[in-house]
């Protein structure tokens, strides 16, 4: 209907123009105009052909720092099937605007990234190609070579909807200089948050004359942040099943008063909003900032980096022994997974595609290529040995000393995510963290917003 | 006599200095775009010391660099595809219905022009998430034709260019129907060529706002190769995050060819978008 | 009236201009359905829905989205957002007109650099508000920015909740002026020159000349601006969108309507909410602008 509507109009418009242009001896204004319109309607038609093209198979992602080595690893894939394949990078935000117009309109990219915050919503309205077949007969995928977690991610009702494509571990990084021109002693694999306390206090005091801070959080950054202090002191952010949270635990609230603690000696959250940890610690003002795997190359490639050093992620000593006990060290990670479109017009390249990426080989070559660490397990220190002359250890030994967790997700997870970031919430907290009561006021409506948004899912 | 003409001066010379103030004001923000550009990362989130003119060198290459990582040839040729195609449809469809509602007596006419008054009165927020639908629906997303689509028709041009036909004198068309000219001829060959400055006014105020705006590509057309400058620079906000030189460099490419085109053509340009939003 | 005489006795002539009119307002008319008035309507029916997943089954559920941005969950942030909006327009318009009418008098009249002066003015005009926005946040930057570095100061311009909406105003002020002022001067060419030599030989003084002439007889153009110049304000988004990031802690106490408006509707994919929220925008407008009207008669001066 509406289409009819939209072509008629068109016509219109065509006809009117194709009047202008036949009288078009005296004016020539009305030339121009008369074959202007013409090949408008023509571009518009030649610009939806290329789109649904099938020469090239259409991949979109988010990050644009991973795009060379993608690109160079699917043209790998190309050499050997001879299909091409063309990755587009659209901005996280807009990434998902996209992608549901798409799976609204029935016009998605071939192949695409999942995340956990949308992977639910996307399996269960069958948005995403069901794999189970595919796997079955591919010798060069099994899913038991993969981290659990990224894999019943992207599973449901028993069917598979994604193949992992990385994982990622945090670190703290640290600016060597700094701590010494103020005669701190530098961070060691053995350092609890206490230390970094302490550390991050002697450098802001010491270093007030300069504008130089010990320690920098992104708040809005959970991932590598705040999270790791709630699981270190024994909270969840949401329960194993899913379905709950204890946030707002006597637990949490120790980790989030840890949290609290730190930033009352840490960079002002205006200032981290308006810059980025990264770019503040770049700029030399910072002494600490945790860090995750994925951003390692930013690091890597900065003036400066010879400063540069990281170490394991520090621990909670919460039984207060002296040494870090089973899940006191604790590192948030996440996975992303190769997902194809349920309506795509080639799902068999499509899977070949994804299967190459998620194949030993493939994972291999991304972890040397520095893009992000496998999802493929014992290919980390492929990842860390990429940065010649860093010393990277510290992603790979939290594996074996620490837990790792999987980023706390539910069937719409954006939803809480964004509510406890609000006034009312943690938002108080972050603004004025020298009120203990704030953060655990903050902390009991977190857990009534996150058990109210559970509920309404 | 003496003091009249130093008051005078005096008085002139304070005029100029606010004048000059303003300017500055004014023009600061493109300076720090360029000279920001013309910097290293480095250099840019310097504090101490903080660096105003750029202190390792010019870094021109800034420039090539964003240049090419954005691929500013397709923004440009997208963004001048949809200025045009912007352009050529409002001036058409506008001229056509204003010489209609401005000099034809036709059934209907009263109601069909209130239409077009309550939708220049309707703020355009209301119609996005519906026209959103209908391109996706269409399958244009990330096409020419889904960024062209709200710009179709305009209520406002057809305003614009009524006006403009009322103000011909009645007489020279009377003479072209008497040497037995029919509607369309008189509108072509008589009418349409006297309401040029009109027309002018409108492709430029058209030409403006396409290159102006933002949320209509963001969500119509993301994609690299078929987004438009304005919207490709919010996306690089999102992707160069903190690479400031870079960001200033792009800034600077996105609006580079139309401050150019202003300075060459700024009589018309003040005068066009000045006439356009006073007859509104 | 008219119609109904057409109708009974139409000439050939009459006929023939009645087809030619019908044919050249039909695309526009039939453009202005497609594009403007079915999707007034849609918008309306979409804010009495609940928005399913991709699209697929809205679900109509009355009143409850109002109920939730009026009163519910949604509701501290949608009235939030309004009163940021106003007070943006409540110091974007003033003083983006009290400037540009200052600008338009100085510059209305034989000085040197006048054509520069008034191309250097209208600039903003013809730059994207992406690149302007991006700009002025790099130079609000509390830690790198050009601001706090040149005057020493330590001011968090764009994330303090406090004054971040002000430094938000001020950019829209100063990509104002210059279209303002050339509307002004326009205005001002139409004033007659003989009102000015005449109050020179009553021997007033140049406040006197502003005050009794200029001010009433620019009237007409102050009060076009106001309007269209409310209007714009109260539906800011590029400026919003490209300097408040996310994950800014001043978000909420400076976002605007269509700002939520945007988020709600393409980042949420929450459309039935977005929807209210234009809705309820459009309510609000249409009631400024008959007040507006209302004033207009004591406002503007008809000789």
């Amino acid at each position: 209907m509406k289409k009819k509507a939209l072509s008629v109009l068109l016509m219109t418009v065509m006809g009117a123009a194709l009047l202008a242009g036949c009288g078009s001896s005296s004016g020539s204004g009305s030339t121009g105009a008369g074959s202007a319109a013409t090949t408008g309607a023509a571009e518009a038609g030649t610009e939806t052909a290329s789109a649904s093209d099938g020469s090239a198979l259409q991949v979109d992602i988010w990050d644009n720092n991973q795009l060379d080595g993608l690109q160079q690893i699917a043209d790998e894939w190309t050499k050997t099937s001879g299909v091409p394949v063309k990755i587009n990078v659209i901005t996280w935000d807009q990434y998902w605007t996209l992608l549901e117009a798409g799976a609204s309109g029935g016009q998605m990219p071939d192949v695409f990234w999942m995340h956990s915050n949308t992977a639910q919503m996307y399996m269960e309205n069958d948005m995403l190609l069901n794999l189970d077949d595919y796997i079955a007969k591919d010798d060069a995928i099994d899913l038991s070579n993969y981290y659990d977690g990224i894999v019943s991610l992207y599973s449901a009702n028993g069917h598979q909807y994604a193949l992992p494509k990385d994982h990622d571990t945090i670190a703290l990084l640290y600016n060597q200089a700094i701590f010494d021109k103020y005669g701190v002693d530098t961070p060691t694999d053995d350092w609890t948050w206490e230390d970094v306390y302490n550390a991050s206090k002697a450098i802001t005091d010491a270093g007030k004359a300069d504008g130089v801070y010990g320690y920098a959080m992104n708040t809005s950054n959970n991932q590598d942040g705040w999270y790791n202090f709630i699981y270190d002191y024994g909270g969840q952010v949401i329960t194993d099943d899913h379905k709950g949270t204890t946030i707002g635990s006597d637990a949490s609230k120790a980790g989030m008063e840890m949290v609290r603690k730190i930033l009352t000696t840490a960079v002002p959250q205006t200032m981290v909003a308006e810059s980025g940890t990264d770019s503040l610690f770049q700029s030399n003002v910072v002494g600490m900032i945790t860090q995750g795997s994925w951003m390692v190359n930013s690091f890597y490639s900065a003036e400066g980096h010879e400063n540069y050093k990281w170490a394991v992620l520090p621990y909670a000593d919460v039984n207060g022994n002296g040494s870090c006990d089973a899940g006191e060290r604790q590192s948030c990670y996440n996975g992303l997974g190769w997902a194809i479109a349920a309506n795509t017009e080639h799902p068999d390249e499509a899977y070949s595609l994804i299967s190459y990426f998620a194949s030993e080989e493939g994972q291999k070559k991304q972890a040397e290529l520095g893009v992000t660490m496998a999802a493929y397990k014992g290919m980390s220190d492929a990842f860390t040995s990429a940065f010649d002359g860093m010393d990277l250890s510290a992603f790979t030994k939290i594996e074996d000393d620490g837990t790792l967790y999987f980023r706390p997700y539910t069937r719409k997870t954006t939803v809480w995510e964004d509510a406890i970031q609000q006034q009312g919430c943690f938002l108080d907290a972050w603004q004025d963290p020298s009120d203990p009561d704030k953060m655990s006021t903050a902390c009991d409506n977190a857990q009534k917003i996150i058990e109210d948004a559970i509920a309404a899912e | 006599m003496e003091s009249y003409k130093a008051k005078k001066a005096a008085g002139t010379a304070v005029i100029h200095i606010v004048l000059i103030v303003m300017s500055i004001i004014m023009i600061v923000p493109f300076a720090w775009m360029i000279l920001t550009a013309l910097k290293t990362n480095q250099e840019a989130i310097s504090v101490n010391p903080f660096y105003i003119l750029p202190h390792n060198g010019w870094h021109w290459e800034n420039f090539g660099t964003v240049w090419k990582s954005y691929n500013f040839l397709i923004l440009y040729k997208n963004t001048l595809l949809l200025i045009f195609f912007r352009v050529v449809c409002a001036c058409l469809t506008a001229t056509m219905a204003g010489y209609a509602f401005g000099r034809l007596n036709f059934p209907g006419k009263n109601i069909l022009f209130s239409l077009v008054l309550v939708q220049m009165m309707v703020p355009a927020q209301i119609f996005i998430i519906p026209q959103y639908t209908m391109v996706s629906k269409l399958g244009a997303i990330n096409t020419m034709f889904g960024l062209v689509f709200p710009g179709l028709v305009t209520a406002f041009g057809t305003y614009l260019l009524k006006v403009g036909y009322e103000g011909l004198p009645k007489d020279l068309e009377e003479a072209a129907t008497i040497d037995g000219c029919n509607v369309g001829q008189r509108f072509l060959y008589i009418m349409m060529p006297l309401t040029r400055s009109s027309m002018v006014s409108l492709g430029i105020f058209t030409a403006v706002f396409a290159f102006k705006d933002l949320m209509w590509p963001m969500i119509a057309a993301p994609n690299a190769e078929a987004t438009t400058l304005s919207a490709a620079l919010a996306k690089m906000q999102g992707q160069y995050s903190n690479d400031y030189p870079s960001m200033m460099a792009a800034a600077v490419l996105a609006i580079l060819p139309m401050v150019i085109i202003y300075v060459i053509f700024q009589k018309q340009f003040v005068e066009g978008i000045a006439t356009s939003g006073g007859k509104l | 009236m008219a119609n109904t005489k057409t109708k009974t006795k139409m000439t050939p002539r009459a006929r023939s201009e009645a087809i030619w009119g019908l044919a050249f307002v039909a695309p526009t008319i039939i453009g202005l359905i497609i594009l403007n008035f079915i999707p007034v309507f849609q918008t309306i029916w979409q804010s009495f829905c609940k928005t399913g997943d991709f699209g697929k089954g809205n679900i109509f559920i009355g009143l409850k989205n109002y109920q939730n941005m009026v009163t519910g969950t949604a509701s501290a942030e949608m009235w939030q957002s309004l009163w940021n909006t106003i007070k943006y327009t409540l110091v974007q318009v003033p003083f983006s007109i009290a400037i540009a009418m200052l600008l338009a008098v100085l510059l209305n009249r034989k000085l040197k650099g006048r054509s520069v002066y008034r191309t250097i003015f209208f600039l903003p005009m013809v730059c994207a508000p992406a690149a302007v926005a991006m700009v002025w946040k790099w130079i609000y930057n509390q830690q790198f920015g050009l601001l706090n570095n040149l005057f020493h100061t330590k001011t968090a311009w764009i994330s303090d909740p406090n004054i971040a909406w002000l430094s938000i105003a001020i950019i829209g002020i100063w990509s104002a002026i210059g279209y303002n002022m050339v509307l002004f001067i326009g205005g001002l060419q139409e004033i007659p020159h003989d009102y000015y030599e005449a109050a020179l030989i009553d021997g007033a003084n140049g406040w006197e000349q502003f005050w009794n002439i200029t001010w009433p007889l620019l009237s007409p153009t102050t009060f076009f601006i106001l309007q269209t110049g409310i209007i714009g304000a109260l539906t800011v988004f590029d400026l919003m969108f490209m300097v408040m990031d996310k994950t800014n802690v001043a978000l909420s106490k400076t976002q605007s309507i269509v700002y939520l408006f945007y988020t709600y509707s393409f980042t949420e994919n929450n459309k039935g909410a977005g929807a209210t929220i234009v809705v309820i925008l459009v309510l609000f407008i249409m009631l400024i602008t008959f007040f507006l009207q209302k004033i207009e008669k004591k406002f503007v001066y008809h000789p």
